[in-house]
């Protein structure tokens, strides 16, 4: 029987309620970029009565991007059955394929960019790129722009005993916003648990450069980290970037 | 029970070394460093060596063989695995490896922190070439090939030497590497005193749960590379540092914002990825 590709309004498709396949929030927002630059080329599959065979995490990105209508394609000929077996199927058996990381790391290094819209975590793909290639026929990748190195002149780089002397249960603001905390990540969480906010990112032994990254800019870093000389570290770190009084004892 | 050489101590906390050439290893940001034979083959990478040696570093010294290997690989279309398999007397240049593997062991094989085998060929020859080091004074690390050499020869090696290499674990998908790993440490546990070295790994999440003794990478170097620094939380990517942390290339490489800025401040992060791992242990000996 051939299949035919329908736009169906998205109000009238009805996602399975026993579903047991989990869409994680930051998964939808990937598929909904990966629509958003590639363009809806994977239809729904659905039933006569538009019932969500496979397809509820682009259902869910459809949604999220105010998408009106999508393309679907009708299964009709399966039992009811036979579709409880499919929603399973398409997506357990989909899971049994792995990667050739080799092949994978040097398509990503061709490409060099946009990993997150293939579906990459931030410094996943430079990881798995970087365990796979042999860099010594590494191209030079690398485009300079104005800016770069201005901020690594700051940083400081030695690491012998920190300038800032921290102790055992101190409590450290970092640029006014990121909370530091010298304490236990695994017993001493009644210290900093009420310090995660609806922002807050929580970052379990941090590394010094942690609270100078990326997200650090857009969200609040609960920084919990239990050894004094790399929380000294941090303080040094965070302080040579940001300058003298970016970092304030607060108990 | 068979001594590996070195200078080590089996006291000392879980090591990270960084791996690379002489030149980008010259750093003061990070003392525990891995350095392949044939990097050095000359007498000036050795003289590099040296210094490194006489400023604190704990030099662990890497074969080559996975260098030779390659070679291999290239000049005659053979897979990884057939060129591993190789008796040493098959492969190309592994006599002239052998014998400047031999010069530099004699000059400064205790002064190192350890060296690794000449692991070519299947166990059979890698038992051969290591009695033979064995019979003229050399105490070399074994390595163990989890994906070739079957578990009883990790049995075999665990109850006769105080130090093992884990090899070639890059060359399995992430899944297999975890599990190799699992089963490793689960092996250790029959010889609490084993010291597990990880051939090509960066001491990532998966050794905060699996503390092996100790790990190298080149990884490290990721902003030279690839123009991109990822700071981690608990040693797992976390977020990429701004471009204006990349280092420029229209400057001499000592310029502030130069190379040797950039290189320095990956064995910064290579550093404290070492004391991430050490202070997530000791937070979990003292309170689980």
């Amino acid at each position: 029987m051939p299949l035919r590709i329908k736009q169906m309004a998205t109000n009238a498709l009805k996602p399975y309620e026993r579903n047991a396949n989990v869409h994680p929030e930051n998964q939808i927002r990937q598929i909904a970029n990966s629509i958003r630059e590639f363009g809806f080329n994977n239809p729904i599959l659905v039933d006569a009565d538009g019932g969500i065979i496979a397809g509820h995490g682009r259902y869910e990105a459809a949604l999220s991007i105010g998408l009106e209508k999508v393309p679907t394609v009708c299964l009709d000929h399966l039992t009811d059955e036979e579709k409880r077996q499919y929603i399973i199927a398409d997506n357990k058996i989909a899971q049994n394929a792995y990667w050739d990381e080799r092949m994978l790391a040097s398509e990503l290094q061709l490409l060099n960019n946009n990993f997150d819209l293939m579906g990459f975590e931030e410094g996943e793909a430079e990881t798995l790129m970087l365990e796979n290639i042999d860099t010594s026929d590494m191209p030079d990748t690398m485009e300079d722009t104005i800016d770069k190195g201005s901020l690594l002149q700051l940083t400081s780089v030695a690491v012998g005993e920190p300038k800032n002397k921290v102790f055992h249960g101190q409590h450290w603001k970092l640029g006014g916003s990121h909370d530091l905390l010298i304490r236990s990540v695994i017993s001493e969480s009644q210290y900093w648990r009420e310090l995660l906010f609806d922002n807050s990112m929580f970052c379990p032994y941090p590394n010094p450069l942690t609270a100078l990254s990326i997200k650090a800019e857009s969200y609040h870093l609960l920084l919990v980290q239990p050894d004094t000389y790399i929380a000294g570290h941090m303080l040094d770190q965070y302080e040579a970037v940001k300058g003298t009084g970016s970092v304030v004892l607060i108990q | 029970m068979k001594a590996t050489a070195g200078n080590w101590s089996p006291d000392e906390e879980n090591v990270y070394f960084i791996a690379s050439s002489t030149g980008n290893l010259d750093n003061d940001s990070h003392d525990h460093i891995l350095i392949a034979v044939n990097e050095i083959m000359t007498e000036g990478g050795l003289d590099v060596i040296k210094r490194f040696i006489s400023e604190g570093k704990s030099v662990l010294l890497d074969s080559g063989i996975f260098n030779l290997t390659n070679e291999h690989v290239r000049k005659h279309g053979v897979t990884m695995d057939q060129a591993l398999a190789l008796p040493p007397d098959e492969i190309d240049g592994f006599d002239k490896l052998y014998k400047r593997y031999r010069e530099i062991i004699d000059e400064i094989g205790d002064k190192v922190w350890g060296y690794i085998e000449l692991d070519q060929g299947g166990r059979e020859n890698k038992i051969i070439t290591r009695q033979k080091l064995e019979r003229t004074g050399c105490r070399p690390m074994p390595v163990y090939h989890p994906l070739n050499d079957g578990w009883d020869y990790f049995d075999y090696l665990a109850k006769r030497y105080d130090r093992i290499c884990f090899g070639n674990i890059v060359q399995a998908d992430r899944p297999t590497r975890l599990r190799l790993i699992h089963t490793a440490w689960e092996r250790k546990k029959k010889y609490p005193k084993l010291w597990i070295h990880l051939l090509g790994m960066t001491a990532n999440q998966w050794l905060l749960a699996l503390p092996i003794n100790s790990c190298d990478s080149s990884s490290w170097i990721s902003s030279l590379r690839w123009g991109t620094l990822n700071a981690p939380a608990a040693n797992a990517p976390f977020s990429n540092m701004a471009s204006e942390y990349i280092y420029r290339r229209d400057v001499p490489t000592d310029h502030p914002g130069g190379w040797d800025k950039a290189n320095a401040l990956c064995a910064y992060n290579a550093h404290f990825r070492q004391e991430v791992w050490r202070s997530a242990l000791r937070d979990r000996r003292e309170h689980l």
